[in-house]
């Protein structure tokens, strides 16, 4: 016959400091370690969601990232013409030459940071579906116009549709806002790129291209055509991939937090089994009277685990809402957290999403059970003569 | 002194309870040295490679945008310049498929000698680099990655010009983790000419100041010289040149401070409870011991003592343990993909941090529940006991 629940949760609260500093320990757990998996997911979110399959990214070959790469005009012209790229209603191919730029800006507190500038022509909205323009229009070629991301609108303070954005040697008039539902790109401002390679004084006006493959056509094969073209030294991967290589960072900070939530669910652990140790031992003789009524060694076992379970679940409780409440001012207060993704600062979300509070739920149901699976031993083979005695 | 076996006894009576607030303690301090190294690593690079007499200038647009190369014989010709030299950018891979794995930049063999003579490059390098148009000066951190020994023949294929360049290594820079490989300028715009084009700008301009008490008005100097220039420059300490490189982990710096925070509550939570546990089942004791005479002051003493003890102990064994770790992670590949933050070394200052936040851990988390116990009359506790 199992005990009760409420025999668990009875001995909590008959020793509140306790419990609650214990349940704290837990609930500080959760907190850092939410808050650093928000983080990775977040960056992840960002970088590894951002670009589509159909899109190939064309770079100099070498070149891990726009910032360091260069297309002249004529590799543009003839990649043009290559089979196997979508086209526009009008016939022309769904090709986008660009020029990644990386000027500083400062954020409304006086920092610089360096930000994605993408000198792009309107063919560039086509082949990047997942960019819409939430407000405004598409900037005109050669007209001085600017879009920028809703990220860097805020992070840069820039103001809106009709605000003049300087940087680099020249100002901008901005005539768009545009979403791309959270992704790498809402960091980024996008200008004329002719303008934008003058203003650099940048002999060739291309970083790169961006270029949507033909639905019925294999990414792969127009990738391999463009890597074998004997007159240029290109290389072109798809869009995903690229990003999937600029979250490199994601992966270090992984590791940091998978080594901080196994030391700090350790300490909780251990926390956790000393009050559990405690409170065995100041009612040794109310359990040595339940096992001599008859109550089997399991349903002492089990009632000391669940104690530790419900324990530790209200810690989680504690923490994991603090976790959504932290982040979210720790989001508001660093507009984002900045990380510098090939040269340019990535503003990335911290929020503490529900695989986050998963992952923090295991790690808590793994220190109730570490925790509280010596006490619990100890506690059920207690002998009941002996305990009844001793306790007297 | 002659209570110390009084409070190892008193430790000693529930060993289980004793090992596992060590435990979870030092942990914890562990933990919070581990996350100390990440902004000290920053704090470090600062300070280690950062020189107070060296400038750097770069364009205000930012620090992709190139300068004329113009401006470096402007600046040169400044009172109180001792040396000049100019960073070009050449994103170098000897390998295409396996994309830029360390910085290139093209610079002057003067300058290289001239600004960075703190740089342990032995000089007969410095001479063979002055000597050898095609010689290259590369970093200890990227010799050891790419395997290259002194003399080594290596094509270097730019990912920023349409070119390439047949290098001959011929000197390192001893910097620990040092990954900068540089060629000279001379041998990049020669081969900028060879296509019709030239090098007629640069990346970063590098000054050494006679000495450092002129450096501040040599930046406004500098900042002033540009200013109406085709191209208006920042003038910045090498510290606040590599701050501004690094500016970008400042936001991820505070997040870790807030872990930090975050941990070291907790370990305040483990070790007082764990105190409040051992002083509050100890009061017939106590009352008994009052009740023959010690005095309150040396049984708070004893008390707080024991706390104290058991925090120093977890202390130094989270020292060791973070010692470890760090030791660990250093030798892994996982540091080099960290920079700066990958230093990963627990130093004199953490070491000493986290011993005192030990020990004032174990100071505190006794005192209350020891007050607490000592301050009820000795009578009332003893009725209370069963």
């Amino acid at each position: 016959m199992p005990l009760p629940l409420r025999y668990s949760t009875a001995h909590l609260r008959s020793s509140p400091g306790r419990s609650v500093a214990t349940a704290a320990v837990v609930a500080l757990v959760v907190l850092a370690t939410a808050l650093f998996t928000g983080l990775v997911s977040g960056l992840e979110r960002t970088l590894v969601a951002t670009g589509s399959e159909r899109n190939l990214v064309v770079l100099r070959k070498g070149a891990s990232n726009d910032g360091g790469s260069l297309v002249t005009l004529e590799d543009y012209r003839r990649l043009r013409l290559l089979p196997g790229i979508a086209r526009d209603a009008a016939g022309d191919p769904l090709v986008s030459p660009e020029l990644v730029v990386e000027p500083s800006f400062a954020r409304p507190d006086g920092r610089r940071e360096n930000v994605l500038v993408r000198g792009v022509q309107p063919v560039a909205l086509a082949v990047h579906d997942e960019v819409r323009l939430s407000r405004g229009r598409m900037l005109r070629p050669s007209a001085g116009e600017a879009v920028v991301g809703r990220g860097a609108l805020e992070r840069y303070g820039l103001g809106g549709i009709g605000s003049t954005v300087r940087f680099g040697r020249g100002a901008w008039r901005i005539v768009g806002v545009f979403e791309s539902g959270g992704t790498a790109f809402e960091s980024e401002v996008w200008v004329d790129a002719r303008e934008l390679a003058n203003d650099t004084r940048r002999p060739q006006p291309y970083s790169g291209l961006r270029i949507r493959v033909a639905p019925d056509a294999d990414p792969a094969l127009l990738a391999r055509r463009i890597a074998d073209d004997p007159q240029a030294v290109l290389q072109a991967e798809p869009e995903t991939d690229y990003y999937e290589d600029q979250a490199e960072v994601a992966d270090a900070l992984r590791v940091i937090v998978v080594g901080l939530a196994l030391l700090a669910g350790t300490a909780a652990a251990f926390g956790a089994a000393n009050t559990l140790y405690a409170s065995v031992h100041a009612r040794r003789r109310e359990i040595g009277t339940l096992r001599a009524l008859g109550f089997p060694r399991a349903a002492i076992r089990r009632a000391v685990l669940t104690e530790s379970l419900v324990l530790c679940l209200a810690g989680f409780a504690v923490g994991a809402s603090a976790s959504v409440g932290v982040s979210a001012l720790l989001d508001r207060w660093l507009t984002g957290v900045a990380f510098e993704v090939a040269f340019a600062t990535q503003s990335v979300a911290l929020e503490v999403g529900v695989r986050d509070l998963a992952l923090s739920l295991g790690i808590v149901v793994a220190i109730a059970l570490l925790g509280g699976f010596f006490p619990a031993r100890r506690a059920a083979r207690l002998i009941p003569a002996e305990a009844l005695r001793r306790a007297a | 002194m002659k209570y110390l076996p009084l409070v190892l006894r008193n430790l000693g009576r529930n060993p289980t309870r004793t090992l596992l607030t060590v435990a979870a303690v030092a942990l914890a301090i562990a933990l919070i040295a581990l996350l100390r190294t990440l902004p000290d690593g920053m704090q470090r690079m600062l300070n280690e490679f950062a020189s107070n007499t060296r400038i750097g200038v770069f364009s205000e647009a930012g620090m992709s945008y190139p300068l004329p190369y113009a401006h470096l014989r402007k600046v040169a010709a400044l009172e109180g310049v001792e040396a000049v030299a100019s960073w070009t950018w050449v994103g170098g891979t000897h390998d295409p498929d396996r994309g830029v794995r360390f910085p290139s930049f093209a610079i002057e063999a003067e300058g290289l000698a001239g600004v960075w003579p703190d740089w342990a490059i032995r000089p007969e390098a410095r001479a063979d680099f002055a000597r050898h148009r095609n010689g290259a000066i590369v970093g200890v951190a990227t010799m050891t990655r790419e395997g290259w020994q002194v003399g080594d023949l290596v094509t270097l294929v730019s990912t920023a010009l349409p070119l390439s360049l047949e290098l001959q290594i011929v000197g390192t820079i001893d910097q620990p983790g040092m990954p900068l490989l540089f060629v000279r300028r001379e041998y990049l715009d020669q081969a900028l000419q060879a296509q019709g084009s030239s090098l007629d700008w640069a990346g970063t301009l590098w000054i050494r100041a006679r000495d450092p008490l002129v450096v501040p008005a040599l930046q406004r100097e500098i900042e002033a010289l540009f200013r109406h220039s085709e191209a208006s420059a920042v003038a910045q300490t090498e510290k606040g040149y590599l701050g501004r490189v690094f500016g970008f982990l400042e936001d991820f710096l505070t997040l870790i401070l807030v872990v930090t925070a975050l941990v070291a509550v907790c370990v305040v939570f483990i070790a007082s409870n764990t105190a409040s546990l051992a002083i509050r089942e100890r009061g017939g004791e106590l009352a008994v011991l009052r009740a023959i005479g010690f005095p309150r002051r040396t049984l708070l003493g004893l008390l707080v003592a024991e706390t104290t003890l058991l925090a120093a102990v977890a202390g130094v064994l989270g020292v060791g343990v973070a010692l470890g770790l760090t030791g660990v992670l250093r030798a892994s590949s996982f540091a080099t993909r960290f920079p700066p933050l990958g230093a990963f070394t627990v130093d004199g200052e953490i070491v000493l941090a986290s011993l005192g936040l030990a020990l004032g851990l174990g100071v505190v988390t006794g005192l209350a529940p020891a007050v607490q116990a000592i301050r009820r009359a000795p009578a009332q506790m003893l009725r209370e006991l069963d």
